[in-house]
């Protein structure tokens, strides 16, 4: 299941994760992409890698005091975007599926 | 920190943005921090002088993590606290079998982190600072 809608955050930092949530949320469902199990591999790694630094960077702005709004609104994107990468990894080893041998 | 010496940490990971951020916090918290973003120069820094922790991604091209954490055990002949940081799910087994002492799959909360360096910053402080041989039986992992 894909992401439920966000309200439209208002601080720039919690807009900018907002834009690249709904970007991603805009994908087709994963299940109509023909894709290789590798490249749902890759692509769910690909987004553990950015979500890893947007969670540090969300520590950053904690401790420099950012709002709670802000923060808030950042926390919930890293939620959905980790919610569509564990989805991703759900697609690639699904019943019918052949696991990638790592 | 609850440690009277900083912990030093060696931390590598071929995806800049999230090395260089988690970096920042650790630097922020008071641990004494080197980056770097290949197996091959982390290699070159532990034997340089041997971290107290190795927090590594694992899926590295040329040499991955687990590959990274025997070869520096090798080297050196000691073994520091393994922290495993990776994108992939798949490889929590993996990373027990090859010695990591915690798995954090991506995106790690850098509290959780933290709390287990502080854990191993007490270790090192007691008086038998040895690390214990069954380390699977300690392996800890998160999410």
């Amino acid at each position: 299941m894909l992401p439920s809608r966000l309200a439209t955050p208002t601080s720039p930092p919690a807009q900018v994760a907002y834009y690249f949530s709904r970007r991603l949320c805009h994908v087709p469902p994963v299940r109509m992409i023909r894709m290789s199990q590798r490249t749902l591999a890759s692509l769910a790694h690909q987004l553990r890698n950015a979500l890893a630094a947007m969670a540090n960077n969300l520590e950053l702005i904690r401790l420099n005091g950012a709002s709670e709004e802000s923060i808030k609104a950042i926390e919930k994107s890293i939620l959905e975007l980790r919610e569509l990468a564990e989805e991703i990894e759900r697609e690639n080893t699904s019943p019918g599926r052949v696991p990638l041998p790592f | 920190m609850t440690t009277a010496r900083p912990l030093s940490i060696l931390l590598v990971d071929d995806h800049r943005d999230g090395a260089d951020t988690l970096d920042m916090l650790l630097r922020l918290r008071g641990y004494e921090t080197r980056v770097v973003y290949t197996p091959s120069a982390a290699l070159a820094a532990a034997v340089e002088k041997m971290p107290d922790v190795l927090i590594s991604d694992i899926g590295m091209p040329q040499l991955d993590g687990c590959e990274l954490a025997q070869r520096i055990a090798r080297l050196t002949g000691a073994t520091p606290l393994m922290i495993a940081v990776t994108g992939y799910s798949q490889f929590r087994e993996r990373c027990r079998l090859a010695g990591f002492d915690h798995f954090f799959l991506k995106p790690a909360d850098p509290a959780e982190i933290v709390a287990a360096l502080e854990a191993h910053a007490e270790k090192l402080e007691s008086p038998e600072a040895e690390r214990p041989q069954a380390r699977s039986a300690e392996f800890a992992s998160a999410h």
